[in-house]
């Protein structure tokens, strides 16, 4: 206890030194906190947007299936599937489909789509598509009528009860034709998304393709992302010998895992030239700690305490201090945070223009899974454990006499 | 009465490659339980340097010193900072207390390094504080003290290990003369009510009067050793 107090007490020995070092911390800390909250969060909702409308999380299909996306790979209804996604804790919805790509058109207007048929209920438990209605309303079970995304919507010119016409390839070559009334439009945030899908029930997608009680897919839901790879392991063991692939999304849209890598590596470059500014600092401080108190560290040593012991005591300050600057930054941004979690940024002019490039939907949420804060504590904590090392070593080299002396 | 310090033929030069001095050079030393000692000698004549040598500080080039018949110079370095904690008070010429420290957390700070409990780390400090006369300066930091209350200080701290002798290197000599008396009354006291064996070095006429031995170094050697 004594030597925690002495700790404390030392730190705050060169006052306005100290309140630099952790001023310093602080703000390196909030800096590397916004940045990766806002990266971080930026592709948790990109991810979750492509990923809960398209491939899911997780997805069972027939094996094989992933390479062409042929109708024809298709797998029947299975009551075993069922009871196993039913069961299993870590799945939090899951929902089938039945996609197919092919034309949608209207007057002159021609597109190519990826047209889904879709369990309306478990879809929604999934993808939240009835959410993203905008007008119209949402599919009902065996609907005849057919959902649009609205930048379809608008480039087939098509509003609520006109008719769109689908063509495109059905199950074993059949010809698949079908009219539709449009019943509703959904807005989606990923502009390429926006402009090339649409959502029919189930029934009606089976009559359109030809496929009978088949499935292209089992898209799956997970809430805690760190479950993923041992969720699809253990579904994989599950399922054996029934002719299904499981896949994470990771593996079927993988330029979206390597565009949020190549972000958080420039964002790991970014913090990093911060942590150097901040190591340098603290580096600076044990300098001028070390020199000002060689003396004391010498009357410590003649007295009768362990060099080890001492430098303890001059680790535990650095840790302190770095500690306090770590915790009031993050404590001091985390309702900021929460703010731009609640309200999410939305990006205008050039800003918005580029992410649209990309692909992304032009709005910051950020992230508050509090993971983001841990890990920039952490290295802050590493830092100036790894620069206490430099205090260590030079504590074991004092000679008593001459730092007395000094 | 025993010999708690011997030291035999005990030498220390520095710069022994370049120009080499002998600061001290084949003391042979015997100090006895009980002793109130002055080592005088003018500047340069190796006080402070036999003293770090007898107190464990350094190491000579020659010779030995035996602390009760343990020899130290054959130690190694964690070995004697534990010995010094154990065995030996140190009081330095100035700038002897941790400033973030009170003068009884001061003194508590050694027990603490000799794990002794709090509540008799407590009691001690307290006592000793009120033994050198700074019963009302118990939770005063150093820099709210005076040079000569910050010495008693650190003779009080030198006490609480319970060391076999105190060794202090011109404790007086940064300190007024009403100062240098009090500490020496001070030191006087304990030696002769707890036996405490004191050895110092000192410039100060009046400092060596109050001795009752002085050794008087030349150049590294011993010229002179007389009771008085
Ligand atoms: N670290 C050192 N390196 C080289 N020479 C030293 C060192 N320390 C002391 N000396 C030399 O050793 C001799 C003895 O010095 P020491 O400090 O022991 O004398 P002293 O009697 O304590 O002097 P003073 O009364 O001035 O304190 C002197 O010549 C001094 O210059
Ligand atoms: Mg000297």
């Amino acid at each position: 206890m004594m030597y925690l107090k002495l700790a404390w007490r030392n730190m705050w020995r060169s006052r306005r030194r100290t309140l630099i070092t952790i001023s310093s911390i602080f703000f390196a800390v909030i800096f590397a906190i916004l940045m990766r909250v806002a990266v971080v969060g930026l592709f948790d909702k990109l991810i979750a947007d492509t990923v809960s409308l398209t491939s899911g999380y997780i997805q069972v299909h027939h094996s094989g299936y992933w390479e062409n996306r042929s109708v024809d790979s298709t797998f029947e209804q299975n009551p075993k599937l069922v009871n196993i996604l039913d069961h299993e804790k870590d799945v939090t919805a899951w929902a089938p489909r039945l996609e197919s790509f092919g034309l949608a058109s209207s007057g002159d207007r021609t597109k190519g789509i990826m047209v889904v048929g879709v369990d309306p209920e478990k879809e929604n438990s999934v993808s939240n598509l009835a959410q993203k209605i905008i007008s119209g309303k949402y599919l009902a079970e065996n609907d005849k009528g057919i959902i649009l995304a609205e930048g379809l919507a608008s480039y087939l010119k098509l509003k609520i009860n006109d008719t769109v016409v689908l063509i495109g390839q059905g199950y074993q070559g059949n010809m698949a034709s079908g009219k539709y009334p449009v019943i509703g439009i959904a807005k989606l945030g990923i502009p390429e998304m926006n402009k090339g899908m649409a959502w029919l029930s189930m029934a009606a997608a089976r009559d359109l393709l030809s496929t009978g009680a088949r499935y292209t897919s089992i898209s799956i839901l997970i809430n805690d992302q760190g479950k993923l790879d041992e969720l699809k392991q253990n579904l994989i063991l599950q399922t054996k010998g029934d002719g299904y692939e499981v896949m994470t999304w990771k593996e079927m849209i993988p330029e979206l895992d390597q565009l949020f890598q190549a972000k958080m590596a420039q964002n790991v470059i970014m913090s990093g030239v911060l942590y150097l500014v901040i190591a340098f600092g603290i580096f600076g401080t044990i300098l001028m700690m070390l020199n000002e108190r060689l003396h004391e560290f010498g009357i410590l040593i003649a007295i009768g305490m362990k060099k080890g012991l001492l430098a303890g005591v001059v680790v535990i300050e650095l840790v302190l201090m770095s500690v306090v600057g770590i915790i009031l930054g993050a404590v001091c941004i985390y309702p900021v945070v929460l703010y731009y979690h609640i309200r999410p940024i939305k990006l205008t002019g050039d800003m918005g223009k580029s992410t649209e490039l990309y692909n992304i939907e032009p709005v910051i949420q950020m992230s508050t899974n509090i993971s983001n804060f841990i890990i920039q504590g952490y290295v802050v904590l590493m830092i100036a454990i790894v620069l206490s090392l430099y205090a260590i070593f030079k504590i074991h080299k004092i000679k008593v006499i001459e730092a007395i002396n000094s | 009465m025993s010999n708690i310090i011997e030291s035999h033929n005990l030498s220390k030069v520095y710069n022994p490659d370049t120009i080499p001095v002998n600061a001290v050079s084949g003391v042979d030393l015997k100090v006895e339980e009980g002793e109130f000692t002055a080592l005088v000698g003018p500047s340069g004549s190796g006080k402070t340097t036999l003293l770090n040598l007898i107190g464990g500080l350094d190491y000579p080039t020659g010779g030995n010193v035996k602390i009760g018949g343990i020899d130290i110079t054959e130690m190694s370095e964690n070995k004697l900072i534990d010995f010094r904690l154990k065995n030996i008070g140190f009081v330095f010429q100035a700038y002897n207390l941790i400033p973030v420290l009170t003068a009884s957390e001061n003194v508590e700070f050694v027990m603490l390094l000799q794990k002794t409990s709090k509540n008799e780390r407590e009691k001690r400090a307290i006592e000793l504080l009120t033994e050198v006369g700074l019963k009302d300066k118990l939770n005063k930091r150093p820099s709210e003290l005076s040079g000569g209350q910050q010495q008693r200080v650190a003779v009080a701290r030198a006490l609480a290990s319970k060391p076999r002798f105190i060794l202090a290197d011109e404790p007086t000599a940064n300190l007024d003369s009403k100062s240098t008396e009090n500490l020496l009354e001070i030191m006087a006291k304990l030696n002769i009510e707890d036996k405490m064996t004191f050895i110092f070095s000192t410039h100060d006429q009046r400092v060596i009067d109050k001795a009752r031995r002085v050794v008087t170094l030349v150049d590294g050697k011993i010229v002179s050793d007389v009771k008085q």
